[in-house]
């Protein structure tokens, strides 16, 4: 009864407000003259009363046309009415400006009318950095686009006279007027406005979410977001900055796990800069792989996800680097007790090349040095940028990224045990504008994970490694169409756990994966069918193959080995081509409110097999689809809307899914998971469904801001060998999902935030019974996943104090912060087998003992205070 | 400013455990527990057996007025309920397994039929332990004692140490037990902490050495898995033990060789 009340009073706060959304300015009163004017003078007029601005294309209105106006005083609302009533003259506000149209009918561009084309790239005046997502709008015609993902736009219109818009979040916008006769190459410096920074900002969505309005499911996380989350550690990290997204759901504290809606931790693709990263975090999740200063821009799809990017069921994470300042040379760092870390970027030529290097190290040998003075623990990441731009047609990029974690125990110099992971990945880009319409992004690609595991000398190890080239090409014909297609040859080389001794040669059991090719090809077109409806559609086309030399084992019907097949160099053993349709569609009810639908289907073919509910990245290792292990699948079907209102600095959103998904793995009970050839033969297949409501309110205008999350969802699993063959609910399901951020500007340099997270605890299966053998005592265990952690909450707490005035050029600040601030224990696990020796909870080892075994649960991170100083030059 | 540190190091690199007032919903089902370990010893064998504990801590519910049998292709044996002891049957003669050969454990109570098949393992050769002392003390304990990898063998170790005749008391007698198996699991690497073991040299070292099929090694491993390995920061996902016995008994029927040892630590 409690939780029906609650529904009620978060859906009227999310719903409630929408009834009274309306632009105010509409309402201002205007006096009219009557007898016979033109429609030109007429709103000349009502433009000097009132300081609204209007426009229109000629094409749609005939501007010089009479009216008959009677004398009076009239609301501008009420004369748009009639303007539309009797001269059927239909307006839109777009930008507090009164579009006008003429009614029923949107400026229609005949297919063989013959187009000219505008495009160019927008940057930031201040860095030269490219803007990606900016908005382009053709005032009057209904017309607009977004730059892409390097800040490339074009746009084609018939020949005449227009105004074009550009707007970007933070930045001034910029009109420019053009005479369209020929095809025209405007590339746009943009203002940062940083004063202005709330309305601009809201502004910009608007437009981009009318634009782009036939996408869904796709939030953006860009680091003024980050910002406002209170730090852990001196950061914020790109995943604690995801859970506070609706249909992402975290691991637990410290984890750099993710879920998002329904999937398992494995089907999301994390990219930067198109390569992909196979663990993205340090400490074992303490802390995010990507460095905050280097990110330009991070995109998260959860459904509806673009066909260039493919092979993961629930979520692409899109990261973009910066390029490095064009014009001046520009230093930012961080110096915090656990991490620190200092970026640099500048031109190298001005205005045509320049670098982005950044260095981060964690520092924390000082906390635990004096007490165990041969343990070496702590990561390291080194990032690089190069672009360089010969001539307005081409641009060339090269990143590259390394991230080590180190966790050993060191004697006389040498690593006696410990922990090693490393993320290594590169990326070489060539930017191309073919023609004013088509832009082709070339990219080569090289990552590799590697983990290594030493004991004595001896070493586990795993590895994947991936490399790719990629062409993308989009093509721009006319304003209402638009397509990407491309395609892309990868080849991933898997080595899921081999032991070497003392870094030498392999001992048994010997393990041996060979490599796996891909080729993709993709389509996809949108299609701006009128002023309120968009569509989309196209398809994904993954084609995979596995070659030798391998062994594969083949098993029966229970498991148990059949056969051994081994398979020579370059020999192709098994392959799968598959086809994934994908639709979306866009409906804008009004200017500030959209309905969208979108249906998707994936196919996912690299696999990570980890038989844990550990928060932390462990022993895990990552496998093809093969003779046993039959690629993932997802059908996903969601529905959205999404309003704005309140002066449009409120935007609400929201979506339902339901997600289906095929051969999903899961692991017979203490599967045997390390250095098992045989490791396939511990896998269950089997399916899962996930279906919920996530909704996201965002206030992004005003000294206080923020957004808030709810999701309400589910996730079943049914795999015949699990069970009993019954559907059970998933580790990451969990129900209810809220979380709030808020960033208040209490003074002009001390900015406040705040961020509360609650979900209801994972399910776990735990005990319905004990038993004795051999003086053990054993656990009887119900349904898989009978059981749940408590639910879990935090409440994070942070203080920005900003020491420069706004114009110095050096800029520096402190930010305080405090993770679960209440201390709230939130538990990863819960166990039974321990005994309680003073406070020190053990295993017994004395079969004969008389201590009693406890119930125990295991929490992470109670309190955890940090410092950080932030400075720019 | 070491208060801070030591705060700090606290704060970030521990995690924190502590004993927590829970209350499982345990089953009210009658569920057999079959503790059936047979060996090539030619003595009279043992079974216990047994439904769930009322408790996590609570003592075992013996089963009485059960008919339990193992036979083999060859011979069958009946066992007899201790008369002393309930839930202990005792086999009605001496017997000793034979290596290779295929056993079969037949039991019937309240109604219900339960069976297992087990083949009979062998034992290789037992291998030699070392009892350090520990610190500047008297005591010793036994060194790597725990579970360990051998890619050729699977085994079970069991150390009944006995140090009465030095501080009579009943706490003066201990069981340790130590585990061969052919897979590396995460929890060897990454396990909990585990109480420790000392006694004083010479205590009286009964050391039996059991040879493992791989069905029996595979519980075991389970067994290790859900009680050793179990609430370390890397622990696998919960589930129930393998078993050999039908109709839903839980525990396991095994025919093992076996080797004893007995010594003086010194």
């Amino acid at each position: 009864m409690q939780i029906k009340s609650w529904y009620i009073v978060f859906i009227f706060f999310l719903f409630g407000p929408w009834s009274m959304a309306q632009s105010d300015f509409l309402d201002k009163s205007v006096q009219i003259s009557g007898g016979k004017v033109s429609i030109e003078h007429f709103i000349e007029r009502i433009s000097d009363q009132t300081g609204v601005l209007f426009s229109y294309s000629s094409s749609q209105i005939d501007a010089k046309k009479s009216i008959q106006l009677a004398d009076g005083r009239e609301s501008l609302r009420d004369i748009l009415a009639m303007l539309a009533k009797q001269y059927d003259i239909d307006y839109l506000i777009v930008e507090n400006q009164v579009v006008l149209k003429r009614k029923g009918k949107d400026e229609v561009i005949e297919f063989d009318q013959h187009l000219y084309t505008i495009s160019g790239y927008l940057f930031d005046s201040s860095t030269g950095e490219t803007l990606i997502g900016a908005a382009v709008i053709v005032s009057g015609t209904g017309n607009g686009t977004i730059s892409n993902a390097f800040g490339y736009y074009s746009i084609s219109l018939p020949e005449g006279r227009y105004e074009v818009s550009y707007s970007y979040l933070a930045f001034k916008r910029e009109k420019v007027a053009v005479n369209l006769k020929t095809n025209l190459e405007k590339s746009i410096y943009l203002k940062p406005d940083r004063i202005t920074l709330p309305p601009v900002l809201i502004r910009s969505d608007v437009k981009t979410t009318l634009l782009e309005s036939s996408q869904m499911s796709r939030l953006d996380l860009n680091q003024d977001k980050l910002d406002k989350i209170p730090e852990f550690g001196g950061e914020v990290g790109l995943i604690k900055g995801l859970q506070t997204l609706p249909g992402i759901k975290g691991h637990s504290d410290g984890s750099a796990f993710f879920f998002v809606r329904g999937g398992a931790k494995d089907q999301n693709l994390i990219i930067i800069d198109d390569a992909p990263v196979y663990n993205p975090s340090h400490l074992f999740g303490y802390y995010s792989m990507v460095i905050p200063d280097f990110t330009k821009d991070i995109k998260v799809y959860k459904s509806d996800m673009p066909v260039r990017i493919g092979d993961r069921l629930s979520s692409i994470v899109d990261i973009r680097t910066k390029d490095g300042n064009l014009n001046k040379f520009h230093l930012t760092g961080m110096i915090n007790p656990l991490v620190s870390r200092l970026s640099v970027e500048g031109p190298i030529v001005k205005g045509e090349s320049s670098y982005f290097a950044s260095l981060r190290t964690s520092n924390i040998q000082w906390i635990y040095r004096a007490f165990v003075p041969n343990l070496d623990f702590g990561f390291n990441d080194f990032n690089i940028k190069w672009n360089y731009i010969p001539n307005k047609s081409n641009r060339f990029y090269f990143t590259f990224f390394s991230g080590n974690d180190l966790l050993a125990n060191v004697v006389d110099g040498n690593t006696e045990s410990g922990i090693n992971w490393s993320n290594l990945a590169s990326s070489l880009r060539w930017n191309n504008v073919i023609n004013s319409k088509m832009f082709v992004n070339s990219v080569f690609t090289a990552s590799i994970y590697q983990y290594r595991l030493i004991l004595s000398g001896n070493s586990w190890r795993s590895n994947i490694a991936t490399v790719s080239a990629k062409s993308d090409f989009n093509y721009y014909p006319r304003p209402d169409w638009r397509f990407n297609f491309g395609f892309a040859f990868s080849t991933h080389g898997f080595d899921p756990g081999s032991l070497s001794l003392n870094g030498g040669t392999k001992i048994l059991p010997t393990i041996t994966y060979g490599k796996s090719q891909e080729m993709d090809v993709y389509m996809k077109g949108i299609y701006k069918l009128n002023r309120k409806i968009n569509l989309s559609a196209g398809f994904r086309m993954p084609m995979w193959n596995n070659t030798g030399p391998t062994t594969i084992y083949l098993y029966d019907e229970n498991y148990q080995l059949q056969d051994t097949v081994n398979i020579n160099n370059n020999v192709t053993y098994k392959g799968f081509i598959h086809f994934d349709p994908r639709i979306s569609m866009g409906y804008a009810i009004d200017s500030s409110s959209s309905l969208k639908f979108s249906y998707g289907a994936y196919h996912q073919y690299i696999h990570l097999l980890s038989n844990t509910t550990s928060p932390f990245t462990s022993i895990e290792a990552w496998l093809p689809s093969g003779v046993n292990i039959k690629p993932q699948r997802a059908d996903q079907l969601a529905l959205g809307y999404t309003k704005f209102w309140g002066k449009r600095q409120y935007k609400v959103t929201a979506e339902a899914y339901y997600k289906h998904m095929q051969n999903q793995i899961d692991y017979e009970a203490h599967a045997d998971m390390l250095l098992n050839p045989l490791l396939e033969g511990e896998l269950r297949f089997g399916k899962a469904q996930a279906y919920g409501l996530e909704f996201l309110l965002e206030k992004t205008y005003g000294r206080l801001n923020g957004w808030m999350s709810y999701t309400w969802s589910r996730v079943w699993k049914k795999t015949p060998d699990i069970n009993g063959g019954k559907y059970y609910r998933a580790f990451r399901d969990r129900p209810h999902d809220f979380s709030i951020s808020l960033n208040y500007k209490w003074k002009p340099i001390v900015e406040l935030n705040a961020q509360w997270t609650y979900y209801t605890g994972s399910a776990i299966t735990t005990p319905i019974g004990f038993y004795k053998f051999n003086d053990n005592t054993l656990p009887l265990y119900g349904e898989k996943n009978n059981d749940r952690l408590p639910d879990y909450h935090r409440l994070d707490l942070g203080i920005k104090v900003v020491f420069n005035k706004p114009e110095s050029r050096f800029k520096h600040s402190l930010t305080l912060s405090l993770y679960n601030a209440y201390g709230r224990k939130n538990p990863i696990s819960i166990n039974y087998n321990k005994i309680d020796q003073n406070g020190r909870l053990l295993i017994p080892v004395d079969l004969f003992g008389t201590a009693d075994l406890v119930f125990s649960q295991r929490d992470l991170l109670r309190i955890m205070p940090s410092v950080s100083y932030k400075f720019e030059l | 400013m070491r208060l801070v540190m030591i705060i700090l190091a606290f704060l970030f690199l521990l995690s924190c455990e502590r004993v927590i007032d829970w209350q499982p919903q345990l089953t009210s089902e009658e569920k057999l527990v079959v503790e059936a370990i047979i060996t090539d010893e030619n003595k009279r064998q043992e079974i216990y057996l047994s439904t769930l504990l009322d408790s996590l801590n609570g003592g075992p519910n013996p089963v009485s007025g059960a008919f339990v049998m193992v036979e083999n292709a060859t011979e069958s044996h009946l066992f007899w309920e201790d008369i002393e002891e309930n839930g202990l049957y005792r086999s009605q003669n001496a017997f000793a397994i034979v290596p290779g050969s295929i056993y079969k454990l037949t039991i019937d109570w309240n109604g219900n039929k339960y069976e297992a098949w087990t083949t009979a393992s062998e034992v290789l050769p037992m291998r030699s332990f070392s009892f350090p002392t520990y610190g500047e003390t008297d005591s010793v304990y036994i060194a790597g004692i725990g579970v360990e990898y051998n890619d050729s063998e699977e085994a079970m170790y069991e150390f009944t140490i006995d140090w009465q005749h030095i501080i009579p008391g009943d706490s003066s007698i201990a069981r340790q037990v130590h585990y061969v198996f052919t897979s590396i699991n995460i929890g060897q690497l990454f396990g909990p902490d585990k109480d420790q073991l000392y006694f004083p040299k010479g205590s009286l070292v009964f050391q039996r050495k059991y040879g493992l099929n791989p069905a029996y090694a595979e519980y075991l491993r389970s067994l290790v898995v859900e009680t050793q390995f179990k609430g370390g920061l890397f622990e696998e996902s919960n589930g129930n033990l393998p078993t050999n016995i039908s109709n839903g008994g839980l525990g396991y029927f095994a025919a093992c060789s076996v080797l004893n040892d007995t010594l003086i630590v010194e």
